[in-house]
């Protein structure tokens, strides 16, 4: 693998890190909201990093893998 | 195998030569051998003609001498008292028979019995048979060749009518010419040593040749009818005759045809030939003379040698001097081919040097215009790619910087957010706000950032277009959190 594509997995691994904390912040919400509406709102956003986190983990496969 | 230019064009020019020499050298063989045939077959044709000229003047005379006898009052009064040898008469015929050239003169009665003759084996003889006889009888002169039933000889019978005074025929006068008195008329001076001559009757029966052997054979086959009319007449008794390979003459002098050419293969001496053949001026003969094509082959021959050699000599002097020529003209163009690979292996703004004063002097100039031009532009992308390379350098060195800076300046926000998120929130308005700028960075970040780093990145088209949806996509999502986290903020904001 060239140097540039390391380089290139490090930032997304960042990404990945900023993904994360962002999926743990939205989960100390969940853990006290008390407004329904809001609960779904911030559980979908919630959710939506999740999936950001497994996109993340997708690209970074995409950039290390040979072909 | 490769050959080089000059080699080409040598062997080109060669072949050429070659080819087109050997086209002219057989087609003047083909005209000449021709022409020379033609000219050597007019040339046989009147030497034929001319050698029947002095047999028809002894034969014509002999005619006169026949008559001339007939008309003395002995002969005329004779038959009125016919007795065998008539001394008068007798003597009479030994006047004519000057120079011994008659092997008899004699006369015959009117049943064919010989009364008197210079031959006197001839007395008592009846040649009724003969058709020289039968003619005569019929007021006929008649000219005849045959051998002699008496004196087993050739010879020439020229029989005249005998008429008396009332105008009558009362018998026939014969002359027996000898056979070599004619044959020594044949002249073979104007053939050469393969050329033949045969004198012929009108039964094409061979009566003389300087071919011995040829001798009482035919010229061709004798159909039986033919054949027995000539036993029959005792023409050649107790003779053999064969057929020769000459029918195509045969076949001339029974369509009788005066005189003529032929050109014939035969098959007996497996040659091929030429004969001419004419007539005996209006007598029952015919004079034939043959050659062989070969001996006027080899003048066309020589002609031809002559000009295959003289082609070959060209041929040989044109690749020398070809040699010579394209040697110097191709010099200039070594030069160029080795000026194109100097170029071609990188070697640019060198020079050719050609003074010739034609296309290939202006080629060098036009090659040494584009060799400058080659330097320059070479030169030019070198000093933009130097010039590009350091931008990118400096560009990268930014954003690098950059980056850090922001990843040290993610960990202090988030660090202080955690801290704020504890100690100093004041409600959801702030804790939606947080959430608020943390979408708004990643969104920044990834439009900013993340986007130009695939674009800028040695990965493949492929997985650049891959990551590049997928990073649209997370961009697409984290602007409607951003959306819904300023509803929340505001809304907080808006019950505080």
């Amino acid at each position: 693998m060239q140097a540039s594509d390391k380089q290139l997995i490090k930032y997304f691994r960042e990404l990945y890190n900023i993904e994360k904390g962002a999926r743990d912040l939205y989960n100390d919400f969940l853990a006290e909201l008390r407004d329904e509406k809001e609960i779904v709102q911030i559980r979908k956003i919630r959710d939506d990093e999740e999936k950001h986190m497994k996109i993340v983990e997708q690209i970074i496969e995409i950039i290390s893998s040979k072909s | 195998m490769k050959l080089k230019l000059a080699s080409k064009i040598i062997l080109a020019t060669v072949l050429t030569i070659f080819a087109l020499g050997s086209l002219a050298t057989m087609t003047v063989f083909y005209y000449v051998h021709k022409s020379v045939l033609d000219v050597e077959r007019e040339n046989l044709l009147v030497l034929a003609k001319n050698s029947t000229l002095e047999i028809v003047r002894v034969l014509t005379d002999t005619k006169s001498v026949a008559e001339t006898i007939v008309r003395q009052p002995e002969i005329k009064k004779y038959f009125d008292e016919p007795s065998v040898q008539d001394v008068d008469v007798l003597k009479l015929l030994y006047r004519y028979d000057i120079n011994d050239r008659f092997s008899s003169i004699y006369v015959i009665s009117r049943s064919g019995e010989t009364l008197i003759s210079t031959d006197p084996s001839f007395v008592g003889q009846n040649y009724s048979f003969r058709e020289y006889f039968r003619n005569a009888l019929a007021g006929n002169e008649t000219v005849e060749v045959a051998v002699g039933v008496t004196s087993n000889e050739l010879g020439y019978y020229i029989a005249v009518p005998v008429r008396n005074n009332n105008g009558d025929i009362s018998g026939v006068l014969v002359l027996k010419l000898k056979a070599e008195i004619i044959n020594s008329l044949v002249n073979v001076s104007g053939l050469s040593n393969s050329g033949h001559v045969m004198l012929v009757d009108d039964h094409g029966i061979v009566t003389y040749s300087d071919k011995s052997e040829r001798t009482y054979k035919s010229l061709g086959s004798l159909d039986p009818l033919e054949r027995k009319e000539i036993e029959k007449l005792k023409k050649y008794p107790n003779r053999n005759i064969i057929a020769l390979d000459y029918g195509f003459v045969l076949e001339k002098i029974r369509e009788k045809k005066k005189a003529g050419v032929l050109d014939i293969y035969d098959k007996i001496d497996s040659n091929q030939e030429i004969l001419a053949y004419s007539q005996v001026g209006d007598y029952p003969f015919y004079l034939i003379f043959e050659e062989e094509n070969k001996n006027f082959s080899l003048s066309a021959f020589r002609i031809s040698f002559i000009l295959g050699l003289f082609v070959f000599i060209s041929a040989i002097l044109a690749a020398i001097i070809i040699v010579i020529t394209a040697r110097r003209f191709l010099r200039p163009m070594n030069k160029i081919l080795k000026f194109l690979r100097d170029i071609s292996s990188g070697n640019v703004g060198k020079k050719i040097d050609i003074k010739t004063g034609d296309e290939l002097e202006e080629l060098s100039d036009v090659f040494n215009e584009m060799s400058d031009k080659i330097k320059e532009a070479k030169e030019n992308i070198e000093k933009k790619v130097e010039q590009r390379t350091k931008e990118l350098e400096k560009f990268n060195n930014l954003m690098v910087g950059r980056e850090l800076r922001m990843i040290e300046l993610k960990e202090e926000i988030n660090d202080l957010k955690k801290k704020m998120e504890k100690k100093t929130l004041k409600g959801w308005t702030d804790r939606f706000g947080t959430g608020l700028n943390y979408e708004e960075e990643v969104i920044r970040d990834l439009e900013s950032v993340y986007v130009y780093k695939i674009e800028a990145s040695s990965l493949s088209n492929e997985k650049k277009v891959k990551i590049k949806k997928l990073l649209d996509r997370l961009i697409r999502e984290s602007k409607k959190h951003n959306e819904i986290f300023k509803k929340l903020v505001k809304k907080h904001a808006s019950q505080r």
